[in-house]
């Protein structure tokens, strides 16, 4: 009686510690992102970097994410920085290397761009980015047309 | 669901600790409060 006791309570004792739920969904893109440069494509080969001066960061929870912008734009004459910047806010999906951004909310020229733009049967504007993700990088493509001309922002992750 | 699976062990390894003060059989309380122990802490595990 003594053994199957002792045999029932390591069986009962293993399986009152097991983890029945390994719910770890890995998503790459959480996190938080600011900009370090953006990257000028020609021809799909990566040609030049340029240094960004202004803030870009970026904060993507499980599907929502946030993000703040403010470049820098100095005026010719009096070297002021004329940028006001903008926020952003909204829900995210993924899709393989494709970012979708379910824009909602935001400051500045946001709301009227959003107004302008998104599907009548929708109450957020669409945007879809071409991503491509590694540990504490990732590239957006703001812009690339066929021939593999463009631009991409290089994100860092902050930690 | 994972918390329920730990609360019906304690429940038995309590059960299990009384027949063994019951029988006398003491290494089987010393095993058994050093499972309720670890199983407790368990339960504190929020991730």
């Amino acid at each position: 009686m003594k053994k199957l006791l002792i045999i029932i309570l390591f069986l009962n004792f293993i399986l009152g510690c097991s983890n029945p739920e390994k719910k770890i969904v890995n998503n790459p893109i959480e996190g938080v992102w600011f900009k370090q440069s953006e990257i000028i494509f020609n021809s799909g080969a990566a040609t030049d970097t340029l240094n960004y001066d202004g803030v870009l960061n970026e904060i993507y929870a499980e599907n929502y994410y946030i993000t703040l912008v403010n470049n820098v734009n100095l005026d010719s004459v009096t070297m002021e920085d004329k940028d006001l910047g903008f926020a952003e806010s909204g829900q995210y999906e993924m899709y393989n290397d494709t970012l979708v951004k379910k824009l909602k909310y935001g400051t500045a020229w946001i709301p009227n761009a959003i107004k302008k733009w998104k599907k009548p049967e929708n109450d957020y504007l669409e945007v879809k980015f071409k991503v491509d993700i590694s540990d504490d990088h990732f590239l957006k493509f703001t812009a690339m047309d066929s021939a593999g001309n463009g631009r991409a922002d290089l994100m860092r992750k902050m930690k | 669901m994972k918390n329920r699976i730990t609360i019906i062990a304690i429940i038995f390894q309590l059960l299990a600790l009384l027949y063994a003060i019951f029988k006398g059989y003491e290494d089987v309380v010393v095993m058994i409060i050093i499972f309720l122990f670890i199983s407790t802490l368990d339960l504190f595990n929020k991730r």
